[in-house]
């Protein structure tokens, strides 16, 4: 088995706040490697940290035995990492099948040069990309709403639409935050499948998330972050049975004073807006 | 027919403005106050050109873009890190910067006296005489101007202005560029508006400061806000409509002779504010530039047939999913 994506002694501080110190994780290729933590644990932090939004401090990120500390944020896909953001970051006045399509990179139908001056090319790689789309949407189970605008899908449609635009761009590491969060159940082992399936394809995934469901379902290994600090790493079984786990995390995570996520329903959490 | 074909002429140059305005403000989402700016940048440099060099207005045309676009380059390596209210104000500042430069720099703009004597394009070797002949090289020079924009506007590259206007984040997760993008965008649309302020010069024969203020840049804003962001048919109805406002005031002898220049901006406020309140999307709303459903049903792409697809089996039936 070999790594994928590995960080090591990852430390960011946002002013005098230290939300990574001295991190280490690792995913290996073909498996989910699953993240967890309390609220402000740094988990996103270190997303971002991977994927190029988040700078570090100290620390470097491996990629395919490649260093790509300090990579910009459009690099990413490029390289074959692609990510999702927890408040969806969805395009809510393109449709559905639009928000599929631009997952797709290097397209001959976005360059000016082909565009104009050979648009014969640039239509046939662009029906050929619209097949593809209309393929994934299938997949997901999003094809009958293809034409319908972002903003007016449900909150758990709008969850498969990003796990759809990830699986578009063909990276070989796919990063979700929060992917399960606020999910009825039929939307949640939708979610579920739809990365079993891409695991099972050969994709390495790595998963920020609170539900416990899809952690312990469709995880292989587990690391659980507090205070931006790595306190255990295992099976989602051996994580379950961790006594310091349990501290920070399974026991309190139901009292006031400790701001454990909640899992939201989409009630609580409506349609995210597109600022 | 000259009246016709002059409001002919005058249409058409407003259509490129309001196209080309709309790649940035309607599909990237940047509103620019700046555009008006752009246009001067270009009939000054095409009239320079003509006057001291005796370019041939086609090519000054090609000047003209490229120094307008040149502009615009500088401007969006300047502005590439803000966007919203901050773009609009530093466009702002752009278009008086730009107006300032032009009514200061008298060595090449003449200053306030304005460059008079812009000469016709010349083709085939004959300059052109008559307004039909303008007229004609105009709408020729607009017809592949809105192809071209309507190219860009209805393809993925249109798509990818869009996706940058939803969310960055995404798009750039997505491995697009998007500084690259905005300044790309920046550049066509300040490009266009250099053309279209060649083919004003051309027309009046005459430039001054005056002609490309701010009042000019609200303006073809207001064509866009009237016929519909994001759309180009729109955009360009929007032109034409309130173009002729002033057209229908002074032929229709109901407003006296002496009020017609203020009475036109009050109708034009008026016009505006209805626009916004009433129909905000404007007269032509924006479209999807991908229709799935229909390409589906002309067979240009066929839906997958694979019985029982774990995903597709179950439909979703979360709040809201039913519309």
């Amino acid at each position: 088995m070999t790594t994928m994506l590995d960080v090591a002694n990852a430390s960011v501080s946002f002013g005098g706040l230290r939300a990574l110190k001295d991190v280490s994780i690792s995913a290996e290729e073909g498996q989910v490697t699953a993240l967890i933590g309390p609220n402000g644990a740094g988990k996103s932090t270190l997303l971002g940290a991977v994927s190029g939004f988040t700078r570090l401090d100290e620390g470097r990120v491996t990629f395919r035995g490649q260093d790509i500390t300090g990579m910009r944020p459009h690099q990413g896909v490029g390289l074959g990492l692609a990510r999702t953001f927890q408040d969806l970051e969805v395009m809510q006045r393109l449709t559905v099948a639009e928000n599929v399509l631009l997952g797709f990179p290097d397209q001959p139908a976005e360059r000016l040069s082909r565009l104009l001056l050979t648009p014969w090319v640039a239509n046939r790689h662009h029906r050929a990309t619209v097949q593809k789309t209309v393929d994934l949407l299938d997949h997901v189970g999003l094809l009958d709403r293809a034409d319908t605008l972002a903003s007016d899908l449900s909150y758990g449609e709008q969850k498969l639409l990003v796990v759809a635009r990830l699986l578009a761009t063909g990276a070989d590491m796919l990063m979700l935050d929060e992917p399960g969060a606020g999910l009825p159940d039929v939307n949640l082992h939708q979610i579920g499948s739809v990365l079993r399936e891409a695991v099972a394809g050969g994709r390495t995934v790595l998963l920020v998330d609170h539900n416990m469901d899809l952690i312990m379902n469709y995880a292989d290994r587990v690391t659980v972050l507090h205070h931006g600090q790595v306190i255990a790493t295992g099976t989602p079984a051996q994580i379950q049975a961790n006594q310091a786990v349990i501290d920070v995390y399974f026991s309190r995570s139901h009292t006031a004073q400790d701001p454990v996520d909640e899992p939201l329903t989409p009630s609580q959490k409506g349609a995210p807006d597109a600022s | 027919m000259s009246y016709l074909l002059t409001l002919v002429t005058f249409f058409s140059i407003g259509i490129i403005l309001a196209m080309s305005l709309n790649l940035l403000m309607g599909f990237t989402g940047q509103v620019s106050m700046a555009h008006g700016g752009f246009m001067g940048i270009g009939a000054y440099t095409a009239a320079w050109f003509a006057i001291n060099a005796e370019v041939n207005m086609v090519w000054a045309m090609l000047l003209a873009a490229a120094a307008a676009a040149l502009i615009g380059w500088l401007f969006a390596l300047a502005t590439v890190r803000i966007s919203g209210d901050e773009f609009i104000l530093a466009s702002f500042a752009l278009q008086m910067v730009i107006i300032e430069a032009i009514s200061r720099w008298t060595d090449v703009t003449r200053g306030t006296y304005g460059l008079s004597g812009v000469p016709k394009p010349e083709l085939f070797g004959e300059p052109m005489r008559t307004i039909e002949q303008y007229a004609v090289f105009t709408v020729v020079v607009t017809l592949i101007c809105a192809v071209v924009m309507m190219r860009m506007a209805g393809s993925t590259f249109g798509l990818v202005l869009r996706g940058v206007r939803e969310s960055v984040p995404s798009m750039q997760a997505l491995g697009r560029n998007t500084v690259r993008v905005k300044i790309l965008v920046m550049v066509i649309a300040s490009a266009f508006a250099g053309i279209a302020g060649t083919l004003q010069a051309s027309m009046v024969t005459f430039i001054h400061p005056d002609s490309f203020t701010i009042m000019l840049s609200i303006i073809i804003v207001a064509y866009l806000l009237v016929g519909g962001l994001g759309n180009m048919w729109g955009a360009a109805l929007g032109a034409v409509l309130l173009l002729s406002i002033p057209e229908l005031i002074a032929t229709s002898d109901v407003i006296p002779s002496n009020l017609l220049g203020p009475m036109e901006r009050v109708i034009y406020g008026v016009v505006l504010m209805a626009f916004v309140w009433f129909r905000p999307k404007g007269i032509i709303a924006e479209r999807p530039v991908l229709r799935v459903g229909r390409m589906l049903r002309r067979g240009t792409v066929t839906a997958p047939t694979r019985p029982g697809s774990p995903a597709s089996a179950t439909t979703p039936d979360a709040p809201g999913a039913t519309r």
